[in-house]
C-alpha cells in the first residue's frame, strides 16, 4: 500500500513540475517500454532473493543470451532455432549457478560475481564489442519487438500498446500466480525462510535452490529476445547495471537479503517506481545520468529498511 | 581466606529461575569440581562469576572484598579467566601471539617486539611446566594442546582464578594427563580452579571438593577424597517430585523398525536398536552423549558414515529427510526456532509443510482450504492457543510452538516418530499434553522415540531406555513398569 502511494505521489510531483513533457503517451509509452526489460529482470531476482540467494550476472547473461542469438541470425539461422540456442545458454548459466551454490554450497555473491564477468567477458570477446545486427531475419520478429496493440484512435494519433510490455505482464502475472499457489515453487519461500528446517521437514533444499536460479535465467532470456526484437542488434554491453536496479526494485517491493520474502506485486511496484524516479531526472534535471546514482540510493534505503524490518522480526 | 566466596546468587532470565540462593566457596590453590545435570545452573553460575552475565541477587567476594563486575573485562582484571568449551583462539597467529593478543609487547616506534612476546611466552610455558613452541600456528597444534595455550593465556593475565568448562569433553584420552598436569601445577601455586565436568571419574582423580547444583540450587559441597560416586549421583538427581505421565504401553506388538551399526563420523559410533509397535523408546544421556547426533544421522540430515535399516523385516535406504519422511520416518529436531519451525509463517504453512504432497488440487496447485481445515484439526487436538491458523509461529509461546511442530510431524502420519527434546522449555500444561499425545500416537500402532536430557521425562515416558556415552549405546533397560532408577541411568551415562 505504502508503495502505491509513493508511486502516485512521484507521478503527481513530475506531472505537476512538467505536464505537457511527463503526461503524453509518448514518454509514458516509453516508460513502460523500457521497464519491460527491468521488470522480468527483477522477477528473476525475486525468485533468488527468496530463496536467500543473489544473482549479479544478469545483466551479463542478458548480454551474452543476447550477442548468442544476434550472431545466429546474422548467420542466417532461422528465428526459431536461434532464440532456442539462447535459451539453452542461459539454463546453463542458471545452472552452473544454481549448482555451485546448492550443492558445492559456495557464495551466491561470489559465484554470481564470477559469472557476471564471465559472461560479459564471452560477450565481448564474440563480438569484438561491436554491435551484431540480423538484417535477413524473419520479418515477423523483427516487427514484434516494435509492434503495438492499437486501443485508442483520435484524429492527430493511434494510442497503442507496446507487444513486449504486454508479453513481460502477462508472464510476470502468471508466473506470480504460480509463486504463491503451485507447490515446488511455493516451497521456495520456506526454503529461503529457513533451509535447515525445510531439510528435516522433507523438502529438496538443493533441487528447488537449482530450479529458483534457472527460472532467473529464464527471465533474463526472455528480456533478451524482447530486447534484441526491438533494438535489432545483439550487443556486448547490454543490460550493464541492471543487476542494480532490479536488486533494487525487488528490495523496495518486499523482497528481503535474508530470504523467504518477496512478492511479484511488489517488485512490479518497485519497477515502477525507479522507472518514474528515472524518467522524473531526465525531465526535470536533464542529465540521464542521475537515473544511476538515485538507483544507488534507493538500494540503499530499501536494503536500510529491510535490515531493520528483519531486526524487529527476530527480537519478537 | 577464601579466593571466591559465592552469597545466595540467584538468577532468573523472565519469569525462569535458573538459579536460586547458591552459595560457593573456592579456597585458594584446590581444584574444586562443579557438576550437576544439564540445566542445573552451573554455565550460569559460571558467568555470573566471570561477569558476563549481572546476577538478580546475592553477592560475590574476592579474596573478601565484595565484587561487582560490569563486564568480563573487570572479571579478567580482577584475575578470574575462564576457559570455554569453544576456544577463543585465533587460528592463524602464533601461540605467543594469541597469548598476548590485544596487549602485544611494543617497542619504541610502535611495533610488536616479537623477541620480547615469544620470551615471554616461553616463560609462562615454563611456568606451567608444558613443552610447547611459542612460534608455532595455533592451528597446527591439536584440540588439546590449543586448550592448555588457553589456559597459558590465563595465567599470562596474572589469574588467581581459571574457571574451566568441561575442558576434558574435547580431549582425547592421551591429551588428558597433560591438562591435569597443568591443573596441578597451578594450583601448587596457589591458582584456585574451578572444573566443570559430567565425568566422575575425572573429578575424582583431579579435584578437592566438589560442589553439586541441581535444578538451579546448591545442593551441598563434600570432600572428594570422603566422598563416593554414589554420592555424588545420588546429590545430583536427587528426588523430583513424581510428573505425572502417561501410562506405560498396554501392549507392544512386533518389532517394526531395526538399526543396525548406525555412524557418524567421529559423532556416533556403531548405533544398534530395534523398536516395536506401540512401543516409546527413550534415549538418554548427557549433551553430546551422540543421541542427536545419531537421530540425525538416521534420517541423513548428516550424512552418516554407515548404517542398515530394516522396516517391518524389509531392508529399506533411507537417502535424505525427505525420502525417511516418505517412508514414514519423521525427526522432529530439538531446536524449534533454528531448525524446526518457520517463524514467519502461519501455523497453517508450518502444520502443512511436510504434507503439501497431499494438500494439492488439479495441477499441483495447493489446496489452500484444505490446509486450512488441516491446520485447524491439529489446532483442536493439540489445544494450540491462540486458536488461530492465520497467526505466525513466531508469535507463540514456546509451548504452543511446540505443539505446532509436533503438529507438523504428525500431519504426516508417520510410522515412526523421533523426537528430540520434545518438551524442552515448554510450561507444564503444553508438557503433559504432549507427553500425553506422544503416548497416544503409540497406542494408536507408531513406534515412537523420545530424545529428553530429562530424566523423569525419559522414565516416565519411555518403554525401553538406551543410554547414550561417548558416541555409542552404553546400556539398554527395560523400563516397561517404569523401575528404572535415575542412578541407574547416571551411573550408565558417566561411567566406563
Amino acid at each position: 500500500m505504502v508503495l502505491v502511494l509513493i508511486n502516485v505521489i512521484i507521478f503527481a510531483i513530475i506531472g505537476i513540475a512538467r505536464p505537457t513533457a511527463f503526461l503524453n503517451w509518448l514518454n509514458i509509452k516509453a516508460i513502460l517500454s523500457l521497464m519491460s526489460y527491468d521488470l522480468l529482470l527483477a522477477v528473476g531476482i525475486t525468485v533468488v532473493l527468496i530463496l536467500r540467494g543473489i544473482d549479479l550476472s544478469i545483466g551479463s547473461v542478458l548480454a551474452l543470451t543476447s550477442v548468442i542469438m544476434a550472431l545466429m541470425m546474422r548467420a542466417d539461422m532461422p528465428v526459431l532455432p536461434s532464440l532456442f540456442a539462447g535459451l539453452v545458454l542461459a539454463v546453463v548459466c542458471g545452472l552452473l549457478n544454481g549448482v555451485l551454490i546448492a550443492k558445492l554450497q559456495l557464495l551466491p555473491f561470489l559465484v554470481t560475481l564470477g559469472m557476471m564477468s564471465l559472461a560479459r567477458g564471452i560477450a565481448t570477446v564474440m563480438t569484438s564489442g561491436q554491435y551484431i545486427s540480423f538484417p535477413n531475419t524473419a520479418e515477423w520478429f523483427i516487427a514484434f519487438g516494435r509492434a503495438e496493440i492499437p486501443f485508442w484512435k483520435t484524429e492527430t494519433m493511434t494510442y497503442g500498446f507496446p507487444v513486449p510490455l504486454l508479453i513481460a505482464l502477462v508472464v510476470v502475472a502468471v508466473f506470480g500466480y504460480f509463486l504463491t499457489n503451485w507447490k515446488p515453487m511455493r516451497q521456495m519461500f520456506f526454503v529461503g525462510q529457513n533451509a535447515e528446517a525445510a531439510k528435516l521437514a522433507g523438502l529438496s533444499v538443493v533441487r528447488i535452490t537449482i530450479i529458483g536460479y534457472v527460472i532467473c535465467a529464464l527471465f533474463v532470456w526472455l528480456a533478451s529476445v524482447l530486447m534484441i526484437s526491438s533494438n535489432r542488434i545483439g550487443y556486448a554491453n547490454y543490460g550493464i547495471a541492471s543487476e542494480m536496479r532490479a536488486i533494487a526494485a525487488a528490495v523496495v517491493g518486499g523482497a528481503s537479503f535474508f530470504g523467504g520474502s518477496g512478492s511479484i506485486p511488489g517488485t512490479f511496484l518497485g519497477v515502477l517506481m525507479l522507472a518514474l524516479i528515472g524518467n522524473g531526472f531526465i525531465l526535470l534535471a536533464g542529465d540521464p545520468n542521475w537515473q544511476q546514482a538515485t538507483t544507488g540510493l534507493v538500494l540503499i534505503l530499501a536494503v536500510a529498511v529491510d535490515a531493520i524490518r528483519t531486526f524487529r522480526e527476530r527480537k519478537n | 581466606m577464601d579466593a571466591l566466596q559465592i552469597r545466595n546468587v540467584s538468577k532468573s532470565f523472565g519469569e525462569n529461575k535458573v538459579l536460586s540462593d547458591i552459595n560457593m566457596d573456592v579456597r585458594k590453590g584446590e581444584v574444586h569440581a562443579l557438576i550437576g545435570e544439564n540445566g542445573a545452573g552451573k554455565s550460569t553460575l559460571v558467568k555470573i562469576i566471570g561477569g558476563i552475565y549481572a546476577r538478580d541477587a546475592g553477592e560475590i567476594l574476592i579474596d573478601g572484598e565484595a565484587v561487582d563486575f560490569k563486564d568480563p573485562l573487570q572479571a579478567m582484571r580482577m584475575g578470574i579467566s575462564i576457559v570455554h568449551q569453544e576456544l577463543s583462539l585465533v587460528p592463524n597467529a602464533t601461540v605467543a601471539e594469541n597469548i598476548y593478543l590485544r596487549r602485544e609487547i611494543t617497542n619504541k616506534a610502535g611495533f610488536n617486539d616479537w623477541n620480547k612476546i615469544n620470551q615471554q611466552a616461553a616463560e609462562v610455558f615454563q611456568r606451567i611446566n608444558l613443552d610447547v613452541d611459542p612460534t608455532e600456528l595455533v592451528g597446527m597444534l591439536s584440540v588439546g594442546m590449543q586448550q592448555l595455550v588457553e589456559v597459558a593465556k590465563a595465567i599470562a593475565l596474572n589469574a588467581r582464578i581459571v574457571i574451566m568448562d568441561e575442558p576434558t569433553s574435547s580431549l582425547s584420552e592421551n591429551e588428558i594427563p597433560d591438562l591435569f598436569r597443568v591443573i596441578r601445577s597451578l594450583r601448587d601455586q596457589g591458582i584456585s580452579i574451578i572444573f566443570i565436568s559430567h565425568k566422575l571419574t575425572e573429578l575424582f582423580e583431579i579435584s578437592d571438593r566438589i560442589t553439586v547444583l541441581r535444578d538451579g540450587e546448591y545442593v551441598g559441597t563434600v570432600d572428594t577424597a570422603a566422598s563416593s560416586s554414589d554420592e555424588i549421583i545420588r546429590m545430583m538427581v536427587g528426588r523430583h517430585l513424581g510428573d505425572l505421565f502417561p501410562q506405560h504401553a498396554s501392549q507392544i506388538g512386533d518389532v517394526v523398525f531395526e538399526c543396525r551399526g548406525l555412524s557418524l563420523f567421529g559423532r556416533a559410533k556403531d548405533v544398534n536398536f530395534k523398536i516395536r509397535r506401540g512401543e516409546i523408546l527413550g534415549l538418554s544421556g548427557l549433551v553430546g552423549a551422540g543421541r542427536t547426533e545419531a537421530m540425525r544421522a538416521l534420517v541423513n540430515a548428516d550424512k552418516r558414515s554407515s548404517g542398515q535399516f530394516w522396516m517391518n523385516g524389509e531392508e529399506i535406504t533411507i537417502e535424505n529427510p525427505q525420502d525417511a519422511i516418505s517412508k514414514g520416518i519423521y525427526y522432529v529436531s530439538e531446536d524449534r526456532k533454528s531448525s524446526g519451525l518457520f517463524l514467519n509463517s502461519s501455523i497453517t504453512w508450518n502444520v502443512a509443510m511436510a504434507s503439501l504432497d497431499r494438500m494439492k488440487k488439479a495441477l499441483g496447485m495447493l489446496d489452500q482450504s484444505k490446509m486450512r481445515q488441516t491446520a485447524e484439526g491439529f489446532i483442536k487436538t493439540m489445544d494450540v492457543r491462540p486458536a488461530d491458523q492465520r497467526v505466525n509461529t513466531g508469535n507463540l509461546s514456546g509451548g504452543n510452538q511446540q505443539k505446532v511442530l509436533l503438529s507438523m510431524a504428525l500431519c504426516t502420519e508417520p510410522r515412526l516418530l523421533i523426537v528430540d527434546e520434545p518438551t524442552r522449555g515448554v510450561d507444564i500444561g503444553a508438557k503433559s499434553l504432549i507427553h500425553k499425545r506422544l503416548r497416544e500416537i503409540a497406542e494408536q500402532g507408531a513406534c515412537v522415540i523420545v530424545i529428553s536430557s530429562e530424566m523423569p521425562e525419559i522414565i516416565g515416558m519411555s518403554d525401553r531406555i538406551l543410554v547414550f556415552r561417548t558416541g555409542h549405546v552404553s546400556a539398554e533397560l527395560d523400563n516397561l513398569r517404569g523401575s528404572v532408577t535415575q542412578e541407574e541411568i547416571m551411573q550408565k551415562a558417566t561411567h566406563n
